[in-house]
């Protein structure tokens, strides 16, 4: 299961990287590369697997997928947040430039920091859901994506067939 | 444990269900389906039939063991049938001759002829419901009128392939569309050829390109800004598709392509982005160089149709997104 979870975890940072970067090169989201992290992520939790599957591996890779595609939020969210801090302290601030920050404070904002970025991607993670009135193509794109990692991680079910009785080779009519 | 199908006729032996020869003696199990597919297939060649020719070798392909001789002489027949597949039988008389000898009544039928296999796909209860389903989702973002013909430009792109899959006789699926990615057509075998999957490949977003020109024609005559929204989308649609990866059109599309030629498109689309300046022409530019770079040196002689078809698109569809938009009220 852990390496399941740290394959699956590699294509969902590697999947989230792609997509934010050809959004920043190109301008355009591409419900597309949702569906292929889901492939990528399902394949990778299968490998992780040992080929085998299942169902705790599919909720792995459907929830590894979700994650990586709702993750791309973040930058967005994080930008707002901090034009909007920037603002209020704009309009309120009365800090002398160049003052050194306290020690006790800059280990307070390193909590504080990372609080935030748990926060935001708390955020990220509910966005689609919270959206899904007004962005049904998302949800459906998604849906699919889903779909994919769960479809990869299923359970291989072997099959056997027969005995089968084998006459003596009579003529050789080979093929 | 499951029970056998057959029983050899040779030797008796139970031949489980799936298999192609008896595991005892090896005959074939499909032996008179393949001698009738022959048959077909020599016929078809003798009339020049070589769509024909093609699907019936095709199909015994699929009742042949891997790895024996017959399936081997099979799969040598498709790869020397498929160039032909899809030419005009010989005629000496220029086009123009050919065309004004069918007269009105054979070019009206010609062009119902086109028309007819255009609404076969609808015929399939699959393209259909998905179609209607496409338009309800889309209809609820842009209105029935866009979402219409935006969905009629992508079901004209996958008939392109569906008409080059029927031209080399490859079994596919009918188009099915999906809200949000497009449609796509499954292919129920592999094409024989990098030229073969480029033909097939390519035929999408050329059928596509023609749906954009004739939107773009309707808006010339009548003005009607509606009609260069939808040329716009189809032709961003359609340049999506070249995108030169996966299972993309563009990826099938380089695959009959040699290193240097690949580098050509490259350079022909970052160019197309200092004129067009969109995001879209740029990835593609990038991702061309990025295939051309990991590209093995492969011999045969290079395919330059192909690069001729993808050099089109790409201009042609790129300078298509430049078309202009009035700008909505707010």
């Amino acid at each position: 299961m852990g390496r399941a979870f740290l394959y699956g975890l590699g294509a969902a940072v590697l999947g989230s990287v792609v997509f934010y970067a050809v959004s920043a090169l190109t301008g355009y989201q591409f419900g597309l590369i949702a569906v292929v992290v889901g492939w990528a992520v399902g394949k990778a939790v299968r490998k992780g697997s040992g080929s085998f599957g299942g169902r705790r591996f599919q909720v792995l890779a459907v929830l590894l997928t979700y994650a990586s595609i709702a993750s791309t939020h973040v930058p967005g969210i994080t930008k707002y947040f901090f034009e909007q801090s920037r603002a209020r302290a704009a309009a309120a601030s009365n800090v002398q430039p160049g003052s050194a920050v306290p020690q006790q404070s800059r280990e307070k904002s390193a909590v504080a920091m990372a609080v935030f970025f748990g926060m935001v991607f708390l955020l990220a993670l509910a966005l689609p859901i919270l959206t899904a009135a007004r962005n049904i193509l998302g949800l459906i794109i998604i849906g699919i994506a889903l779909w994919e990692a769960w479809k990869f991680t299923r359970e291989v079910k072997v099959a056997f067939s027969g005995p089968f009785t084998v006459s003596q080779s009579s003529s050789a009519s080979s093929a | 444990m499951t029970s056998p199908t057959a029983l050899c006729p040779e030797c008796a032996t139970e031949i489980a269900g799936g298999l192609l020869s008896c595991p005892s003696c090896s005959r074939l199990v499909h032996g008179a389906r393949l001698t009738e597919l022959a048959g077909l297939a020599a016929a078809a060649e003798q009339s020049e039939d070589w769509t024909g020719a093609l699907a019936a070798w095709r199909e015994a392909v699929l009742l042949l063991p891997p790895g024996t001789r017959q399936r081997a002489a099979a799969e040598q027949k498709i790869l020397a049938l498929s160039p032909r597949a899809g030419t005009v039988p010989k005629d000496a008389r220029p086009w123009w001759q050919r065309i004004s000898a069918l007269g009105p009544v054979g070019i009206a039928a010609a062009l119902l002829g086109k028309a007819k296999f255009l609404l076969l796909g609808f015929t399939k209860l699959g393209t259909l419901l998905s179609f209607v389903v496409g338009l309800s989702v889309y209809w609820t973002l842009w209105g029935w009128q866009f979402a219409l013909c935006f969905l009629l430009s992508i079901y004209i792109h996958e008939m392109g392939h569906v008409a080059a899959l029927r031209r080399y006789g490859i079994p596919a699926s009918a188009p099915m569309f999906i809200p949000g990615l497009g449609a796509l057509v499954r292919l129920k075998q592999n094409p024989a050829s990098p030229v073969e999957d480029a033909r097939v490949g390519l035929a999408g977003p050329i059928w596509g390109l023609g749906a954009c020109l004739g939107s773009l024609a309707i808006y010339a005559m009548t003005g009607n800004h509606f009609w260069a929204a939808i040329a716009r989308a189809g032709a961003w649609l359609n340049l999506f598709n070249l995108i030169p990866v996966w299972q993309l059109d563009g990826g099938r599309g380089i695959r009959s392509l040699g290193r240097a030629q690949v580098w050509m498109l490259a350079l022909l689309a970052a160019a197309l982005w200092m004129v067009v300046k969109d995001g879209l022409v740029l990835l593609i530019a990038l991702l061309l160089a990025f295939r051309a770079s990991t590209r093995r040196d492969e011999t045969g002689d290079p395919d330059w149709t192909g690069m001729l078809q993808f050099s089109g698109l790409i201009v042609a569809l790129g300078l298509l997104c430049l078309i202009p938009l009035p700008q909505l009220p707010k």
